[in-house]
């Protein structure tokens, strides 16, 4: 449906405008046909799931990549950007998911670093008392003295907003920046959005949450496959307006797990434990408590979910429970069997299956073909082996109905992996977790950076194996997944579980506080 | 495969043809030049078994050299394995040489093989215990090689009447047997031809080797994986180690029934060299040593008959690489 140049909410002509882009990386269009109208003082939310193009339509405006066709008008006249410093000139800022900061720098030191300076040495107490200044105004708290490494995610991206605002940038593009706040903090930042908006600020919030595009938005834009396919003002944006211009046909709404609320019907009781942990403890080089004496229990027929802010040691406990980091202290079972101190191939053995978090870096052998990818993992195993031997004659048969079962694009089973492309990969490394029996699934973050077809098909599968009796151990920086999916979540806050909800008892700003370390539940 | 080969052979052409463009220059005779270098080995029968004799320890090193590297682990000690190797056959050849051929020559084999996998597990273990870079060591095990070489030939087994760092000769019951007599061909270049077919069915088929191409591939998701990548590490260099050994040990008991000094030629470079110009490919391997091999014999007859140096296969050789390197990103874009 072509999208028509609503008017912004103050009935002028367009702030900013992008028309007809295109891009393509080698053989993949990432954006063709996409288009967007900013108007003066209004948050746009661009709308889609993964691969729908947003952050890259955003980029080339950002002056990150350069587009292939089409042109960027601000207030009216074309203009060329070229590099982000070009994009900052015409009053354009963009805070990006993951953040370009010094560590070791204090905060006001990461604000200023790039900005011209005529003095030999920059004006770093005027530049304090400046971010002070603006922190207070648009409720950004934060300390410009404060080391940088020290804080955490949320007050990171506050600083990464304040980067921007100290530049008097116009208008300012965040891309998907409510991924690591707790609820709590995501109000705040809207907050703060709202503030900048009555300043003259105009400002891009990119999202795949439908609620929030509607919580905080004046107008929704909403992308799929590259193009721009839907705006709605405030008023006549609904959830299921948005959703359908979302997936289009490929997802059956009404029964999307994805798009369903939280609540859902009365859950079968658990079986028995098959993970058991109990005082776990893993340690960093230094000796430095990652986690922190963490029991668990994952029943059979049971979704354990572990929430919690990236980094608070979700990493290096999945890694402690899988054999591959040493534990430091803490005894660990799976199912009857202690396996305390256990290497990773025991407990793939006893039946875990195990979807790391970068999929890409953990999970894939570039140098390999499309068979070696699926063998991997399970090639002890049958049908793949016979011990010490690989039978690849039945391997082939059986990856070649993974290939047809899990539409995976690809010449056959003998093509070199390197040529598929990312949701080709994905679904690969799908087809490797789910396709052979298991009794305990270990899954972290098992859908980012999937599309919403690829999402949906994840959680169909978790819930069918939760009602196959299998355990599973869901590690999500996704709420909203984890509300969906779970029996019960425990929360992780510096490597430690602070409290445990029961599917009764969810709730979002209940587990906020636990993941700001607020409040610790008893 | 033919898209695969076609730009391969271009690339060995623009070689030889950019030496050839130098050679014209200093007023050498490129075609008899050329015609020496390419054909020397099929012109009489002792130019082709020359070959198959820098066939044999070119062909195991080159292994020596892949092998690890399905690892992504760098073995560049192939020439101190191939010393090791031919130390400890021609301790078992010298110590026990009384002993009837077939219990002898088995016997100088294994502790061949094995001089060169005890010689590859001291990098290794280092690596795996306190992750030192493995390159290095290999490399500066060489180092020590030759010293260990020296002294073994000059110290403990001397023979005084050699004008050459020499040992005294192994019993006759350690040579490998002859599969031509005159000019000689050893068995050697049957065992080398099985331990390479043996090497490729390991590498694809085994559950263990598939595991030593994950590694390679990407060690992180290996690990993820249930693979003991640290152990495999070990495995994989000290079966390098364990190839180069008996390529030293075929030297001794095949070509020069004793230790001499100067056993490891200019092997370990060509071999390098044939790993990467067959990118780890066990399959191809084997052809790329024997035309390393013939340019090699041929390089050296035209030495003697054109005063052309030797050196000048060396700088072809070398451009072969660039340019199959080069023909592989050609071929990306």
């Amino acid at each position: 449906m072509p999208a028509l140049p609503a008017p912004g909410p103050t009935g002028a002509a367009p702030l900013l405008e992008l028309r007809g882009v295109r891009k393509a990386f080698g053989p993949v269009v990432a954006l063709d046909g996409a288009h967007f109208h900013l108007g003066e003082r209004e948050i746009h939310g661009l709308l889609g799931g993964n691969g729908a193009g947003k952050t890259t339509l955003m980029n080339i405006l950002y002056g990150l990549y350069r587009a292939d066709a089409g042109e960027v008008l601000l207030a009216g006249r074309a203009i060329q950007i070229r590099a982000p410093r070009d994009a900052l000139r015409h009053g354009i800022g963009m805070v990006h998911q993951h953040f370009l900061q010094i560590e070791s720098f204090p905060v006001a030191h990461n604000v200023v670093l790039g900005m011209p300076s005529r003095r030999m040495l920059p004006d770093l107490a005027g530049a304090e008392e400046r971010i002070r200044a603006l922190a207070a105004r648009f409720g950004l708290e934060a300390d410009p003295r404060a080391p940088t490494a020290d804080l955490p995610m949320g007050a990171r991206q506050r600083v990464e907003i304040l980067k921007a605002l100290y530049r008097d940038v116009r208008i300012l593009i965040l891309d998907e920046p409510t991924t690591n706040l707790t609820p709590q903090e995501v109000d705040s930042l809207f907050a703060s959005l709202r503030t900048m908006v009555q300043d003259g600020i105009s400002v891009v919030l990119i999202t795949h949450k439908i609620r929030e595009a509607l919580h905080v938005c004046d107008r929704v834009s909403v992308m799929r496959r590259g193009r721009t396919v839907l705006t709605l003002g405030r008023a006549e944006a609904s959830e299921e307006a948005l959703v359908r211009a979302m997936v289009g046909e490929e997802v059956d709404v009404r029964r999307s797990l994805v798009f369903s609320s939280a609540k859902a019907g009365p859950r079968p009781p658990a079986g028995p434990p098959r993970l058991r942990c109990e005082g776990l403890t893993v340690l960093s080089r230094d000796g430095v408590a990652l986690v922190k004496e963490c029991s668990l229990v994952a029943h059979a027929g049971e979704i354990l979910g572990i929430a919690g802010v990236a980094g608070n040691g979700q990493r290096e406990l999945v890694e402690g429970l899988m054999g591959v980091r040493p534990v430091a202290r803490g005894r660990l079972w799976i199912g009857d069997a202690e396996v305390t101190g256990a290497d990773t191939a025991r407990l793939l053995g006893l039946g875990v299956t195990y979807i790391p978090e970068d999929r890409l870096h953990d999970g894939f052998l570039p140098r390999a073909s499309v068979l070696e990818n699926l063998v991997l993992g399970f090639h002890r195993r049958p049908p793949y082996s016979r011990g010490r031997w690989l039978d690849w004659p039945a391997a082939t048969d059986t990856a070649r109905r993974l290939i047809a079962e899990y539409q995976i694009r690809t010449p056959g089973p003998q093509e070199a992996a390197v040529n598929l492309s990312g949701g080709n990969i994905q679904r690969l490394m799908l087809a490797r977790a789910f396709s052979h029996p298991c009794r305990l699934l270990i899954a972290h973050n098992p859908t980012r950076g999937l599309d919403v077809p690829s999402t949906e098909f994840v959680y169909t599968k978790l819930l069918e194996l939760r009602r196959q009796g299998v355990g599973v151990l869901l590690l999500s920086e996704d709420l909203d997944e984890l509300l969906v999916l779970c029996d019960r979540i425990a929360v992780l806050y510096r490597g430690q579980i602070v409290g445990e909800l029961r599917r009764a008892e969810f709730d979002r700003y209940a587990i906020g506080r636990l993941m700001s370390g607020v409040a610790a539940a008893g | 495969m033919a898209g695969e080969v076609v730009p391969y052979a271009v690339g060995v052409a623009a070689a030889f043809a950019a030496v050839g463009i130098f050679l014209a220059a200093m007023g050498f005779d490129v075609p008899r030049a050329y015609g020496t270098i390419l054909f020397t080995s099929f012109r009489t029968a002792n130019g082709f078994v020359q070959t198959l004799l820098k066939f044999v320890p070119l062909l195991l090193l080159a292994l020596a050299f892949t092998v690890p590297l399905a690892a992504w682990k760098f073995n560049i000690g192939g020439e101190g394995q191939l010393i090791a190797g031919a130390v400890g056959a021609a301790a078992a050849g010298i110590l026990l040489a009384r002993l009837p051929a077939p219990a002898l020559l088995p016997l100088l084999l294994v502790a061949g093989t094995l001089g060169g996998a005890l010689w590859a597990a001291v990098p290794a273990w280092l690596l795996y215990r306190f992750g030192i870079n493995e390159i290095l060591i290999t490399v500066l095990m060489n180092f020590v090689s030759f010293g260990v070489l020296d002294y073994v030939t000059t110290e403990i087994w001397p023979d005084l009447a050699a004008g050459h760092p020499t040992t005294v000769p192994i019993g006759a019951g350690g040579r490998l047997p002859l599969l031509v007599d005159s000019p000689p061909l050893h068995a050697g270049f049957i065992l080398a031809l099985a331990v390479a077919a043996a090497v490729y069915v390991y590498l694809t088929r085994s559950a263990a080797g598939y595991e030593l191409r994950a590694t390679g591939a990407n060690p992180r998701a290996a690990l993820l994986h249930g693979i003991a990548v640290r152990r495999l590490f070990v495995l994989a260099l000290v079966l390098g180690g364990a190839l180069a050994g008996l390529a030293g040990a075929i030297e001794v008991a095949g070509v020069h029934h004793r230790l001499i000094e100067g056993v490891q030629s200019n092997y370990l470079l060509l071999s390098i060299l044939i790993g990467l110009i067959a990118k780890g490919s066990t399959l191809a391997v084997p052809v790329v040593a024997f035309a390393i091999a013939v340019l090699d014999v041929g390089a050296r007859a035209m030495q003697r008959t054109m005063m052309i140096p030797v050196e000048v296969v060396f700088v072809v050789e070398g451009l072969i690489l660039v340019f199959v390197l080069l023909a592989d990103v050609v071929r990306r874009r």
